[in-house]
């Protein structure tokens, strides 16, 4: 992969290069209810929150903004920050579904702790892994060991800051402005000038922001899964209890498993929806029923 | 720069010392042999390479383990928890020679590594083979560029095997419900689930055709069983590890039986590395390991026993004889004849929302168009899965990464959700035809994590997977009409496969000059080593690989304890 010259590589030339690479190893990781220090500064904040909302607008009133996808992103990148790394959520339960009641086959009053909250510690291996993913991996003990023959992996904390950099230039170039101060057009038009692999990596952590799990800083009291009318994680409850006392299932009435939604509507998709669709299916040999 | 400090990696009985058996692999096909094994008052050290997310499942008191598995699709999907993680492991693929070293670098065929294995993400759906699975070199003869072969066992051979691990995980389903299953001697120990409206819809279409839907034979309880609880039917259950352990996964099932026994020790993030022999490799004297620290150990043991997945296992052969052709492998056939089942997804797309979510991803299924070996007018195709398994990230993903949509019509799509709310996929599992040029060898420059070159896949269709595609295709779209869909198409295949069933490189056989194993899985020219799992296969079969791999390794393990009489193990 050719890119330009960054400050990854300024720091490989320079004495700081090692101290920089064992920086994240030196931090102490944050406790509970601590906040390490932001990886976004205000300015950079404002850009890719501008951004968000641009390139998936707020649906029922719940955009990017509300749902806080822009700190699942600050999350992912001061992952290490925390005590166990934020990488992974625990299990099994979130504490938002109740117990089945297997005696009635009913939704029960009991609720299960929030273990989601509790992060899994990582193994040596896994550590590296996420280590290479976020710092690059020539800014990890024993990460660069493909480098030669695959070229380094750069990580997302330098996407992020020269991406968040680049978009900012853009506009200035183009518009003489930065970019959250930009009219939605203007800032339609410096998003689709800019760099297309930045603009991928943003939208795909955008919606992994939108429609993961909340415990991960997104998807703010699950109004992104709201947004789309999304059941959400369901244990364990679930959408079928096995009632004890008759041998069988009860399913629930407002989320059936074995049959349409209560108040479904057969309306289908809008016309520009059915287009798409329409191309998908001609386009790999389908049909049309109806 | 030291890295935080974890408890020692090990589960079971610490005090063991001393093995008469090390099996490599914690899932589908290891804790089967581990189970039958320690059942029969043999030492059992297991080697697993990942981590483990079952706390507790060596603790005897009621409700252990409590996963750390849940309902997270960025954990599962999007995060590498269990499957490989590319930047520690990957693979590398090509489709020939022709493509140069390779053509791709990454998620190759990924199985999870983690304790419980492959079978950890299983949705677990558990289909016996056909008798004739077990034929196919005699009944379809020659089938030029192809290596079909008869298996040295039959059906009749392994039907009991099959009845003793239906009910040592506890599966669901209908006796007599599949009108082309072979003879089952006992029913399924616990009946079906409740059933998914993607699947009752698609049921009724396949009836209305003519065809035979059955509710499909699942290891997932339907009732408490085992000391484990009813399934809820969450709906993160293809690709998640199983929050409330209804799933009858391998590590809760006979890993757990074979823990408690007090002669099973197992050793995670441990790592095999190679196997070590003697006598110019007519023996295997110890295993070669890299712990939780990174640190090189070795462990010995009378008998040691592959069991890391068919790719894993032909690697670590080649790896253990690393200046010759590979460990074993005097017929020249370790890693060939490598096979996945061919994939094909039929979609169907809705005006009413299906909410395929909600459910054990699949309910029922068809066997009608398996079809019958050397029948044109039936091709040898595969079981078709019943089902609609697109998550709400990997949707949205879909629409802004791979139709480029963006802005409102973003949005729009994610509201209307015309390829997750409103889809059903019917998946068809096919006969992938075994052939000599389909292989894993190492890949001359990329490593792991561990220093240790990667397994390189080379990988072509067959024509006798591709024309079976072609000939279902429009039965499939038919059969999606029929179920109600406003539109239907077949998804295009995937490059390299996406299919997680993977088979073949260790192939089973009574001729030493054309397989490696023998009929109960020990290396012909190897006197202590085994295989027990997908590694032996022969044909790929066209049904879900899992329940096959365990009746296997259970026999493997029966033959360890009593040469000759496999079936001395069994309880039923």
């Amino acid at each position: 992969m050719k890119r330009n010259f960054s400050r990854r590589d300024f720091l490989r030339l320079t004495s700081i290069g090692a101290l920089a690479a064992a920086l994240p190893w030196t931090l102490e990781g944050c406790g509970d209810g601590e906040s390490p220090v932001p990886f976004f500064s205000s300015s950079e904040r404002a850009t890719l929150e501008a951004a968000a909302e641009r390139i998936l607008p707020p649906q029922a009133a719940i955009g990017p903004l509300e749902a806080g996808a822009v700190d699942y992103i600050e999350g992912l990148l001061t992952a290490f920050e925390y005590n166990p790394p934020r990488i992974f959520a625990g299990g099994p339960y979130s504490g938002r579904r109740p117990y089945p009641d297997n005696a009635t086959g009913r939704p029960s009053q009991d609720y299960p702790p929030n273990s989601f909250d509790r992060f899994l510690p990582l193994s040596r291996v896994k550590e590296i892994a996420w280590r290479v993913r976020l710092y690059g991996s020539d800014s990890v003990p024993g990460g660069d060991f493909n480098d030669a023959v695959l070229a380094p992996t750069l990580g997302l904390r330098t996407r992020y800051s020269e991406g968040v950099q680049q978009l900012d230039a853009k506009a200035q170039e183009l518009f003489a402005g930065p970019f959250s101060a930009l009219t939605p057009e203007l800032q339609d038009e410096a998003l689709l000038q800019s760099d297309r692999d930045f603009a991928f990596l943003l939208t795909e952590h955008l919606l992994e922001g939108m429609y993961g799990d909340p415990a991960y800083g997104g998807n703010r009291d699950e109004s992104g899964w709201r947004s789309v009318g999304f059941d959400g994680d369901s244990q364990p409850l679930g959408f079928s209890i096995y009632d004890a006392s008759t041998g069988t299932y009860k399913e629930r009435a407002g989320a059936p498993l074995s049959g349409p939604n209560p108040s479904e509507d057969y309306a289908g998709f809008d016309d520009e929806v059915l287009e798409l669709v329409a191309n998908i299916v001609s386009g790999t040999g389908g049909k049309r029923f109806s | 720069m030291s890295l935080p400090s974890r408890a020692p990696d090990i589960l079971g009985e610490t005090g063991l010392s001393s093995f008469d058996a090390i099996v490599i692999g914690s899932g589908a096909g290891g804790s089967t042999v581990a189970y039958a094994l320690t059942k029969h008052g043999k030492n059992v050290l297991v080697l697993e390479t990942g981590d483990n997310y079952f706390p507790g499942l060596d603790d005897p008191a009621p409700g252990n383990p409590v996963p750390l598995f849940s309902n997270d699709e960025l954990k599962f999907r999007i995060r590498h928890l269990i499957e490989p993680d590319p930047l520690l492991e990957p693979r590398t693929f090509r489709e020939s020679e022709a493509d140069g070293d390779r053509a791709f670098t990454g998620d190759v065929n990924g199985l999870p590594r983690n304790v419980g294995g492959g079978a950890v993400h299983a949705d677990m759906k558990y289909p016996r083979f056909q008798k004739t699975d077990f034929l196919l070199g005699s009944l379809l003869g020659d089938v030029p560029a192809a290596n079909f072969a008869d298996w040295p066992l039959t059906y009749d051979e392994l039907e009991p095997f099959y009845t003793e691990v239906e009910h040592l995980v506890g599966v669901q389903g209908e006796h007599g419900s599949d009108p082309f299953a072979s003879e089952h001697s006992r029913p399924f120990p616990m009946p079906p689930g409740a059933p998914m409206y993607v699947a009752l819809l698609a049921a009724e279409g396949a009836r209305k055709l003519g065809y035979a839907p059955f509710p499909y034979p699942t290891a997932v309880n339907s009732r408490p069983y085992g000391g484990r609880p009813a399934c809820v039917d969450c709906g993160m259950c293809s690709g998640y590890g199983c929050p409330n352990n209804s799933k009858g996964s391998p590590a809760v099932t006979f890993l757990r039986t074979a823990l408690l026994t007090g002669r099973c020790q197992l050793r995670y993030n441990a790592t095999v590395s190679r196997l070590i022999t003697s006598g110019r490799g007519a023996s295997v004297d110890a295993v070669e390991y890299i712990g939780p620290d990174g640190n090189t150990q070795q462990a010995t043991a009378d008998v040691v026993v592959l069991a890391a997945s068919a790719i894993e296992d032909a690697r670590l052969c080649l790896l253990s004889d690393a200046d010759g052709d590979g460990l074993g492998n005097a017929s020249g056939q370790v890693g060939r004849n490598l096979m996945f089942h061919y994939q094909t997804t039929g979609v169907g797309l809705f005006k009413q929302r299906l909410h395929g979510h909600r459910g054990r991803a699949i309910t029922h299924g068809m066997s009608d168009f398996r079809g019958v070996p050397g029948d044109p007018q039936r091709p040898l195709a595969g079981v078709i899965e019943f089902g609609a398994s697109t998550e709400l990230v990997f949707e949205a993903k879909t629409y802004a990464l791979s139709l480029f949509q963006r802005g409102p019509m973003l949005a729009k799509l994610l509201q209307q959700s015309p390829l997750r709310d409103h889809l059903m996929g019917l998946t068809m599992q096919a006969e992938d035809a075994p052939q000599l040029s389909n292989r894993v060898d190492l890949d001359p420059a990329v490593r792991d994590v561990y220093g240790l070159p990667v397994p390189r896949i080379t990988y072509k269709n067959h024509d006798f997977e591709l024309s079976a595609r072609e000939f279902y295709t429009p039965k499939l779209i038919e059969l999606l009409g029929a179920a109600g869909a406003q539109f239907a198409f077949v998804a295009p295949p995937d490059t390299p496969s996406g299919s997680r069933h993977i088979m073949g490189t260790l192939r089973m056989g009574d001729d030493p000059s054309s397989s490696v194993c023998d009929r109960y899985g020990k290396f012909h020219d190897i006197e202590n080593l085994y295989c027990a799992d997908g590694g032996v296969f022969v044909t790929s079969s066209g049904f879900n690989p899992t329940l096959t791999i365990q009746a296997l390794a259970l026999r493997a393990a029966g033959n360890i304890v009593s040469p000759g009489s496999p079936e001395r193990v069994l309880t039923l």
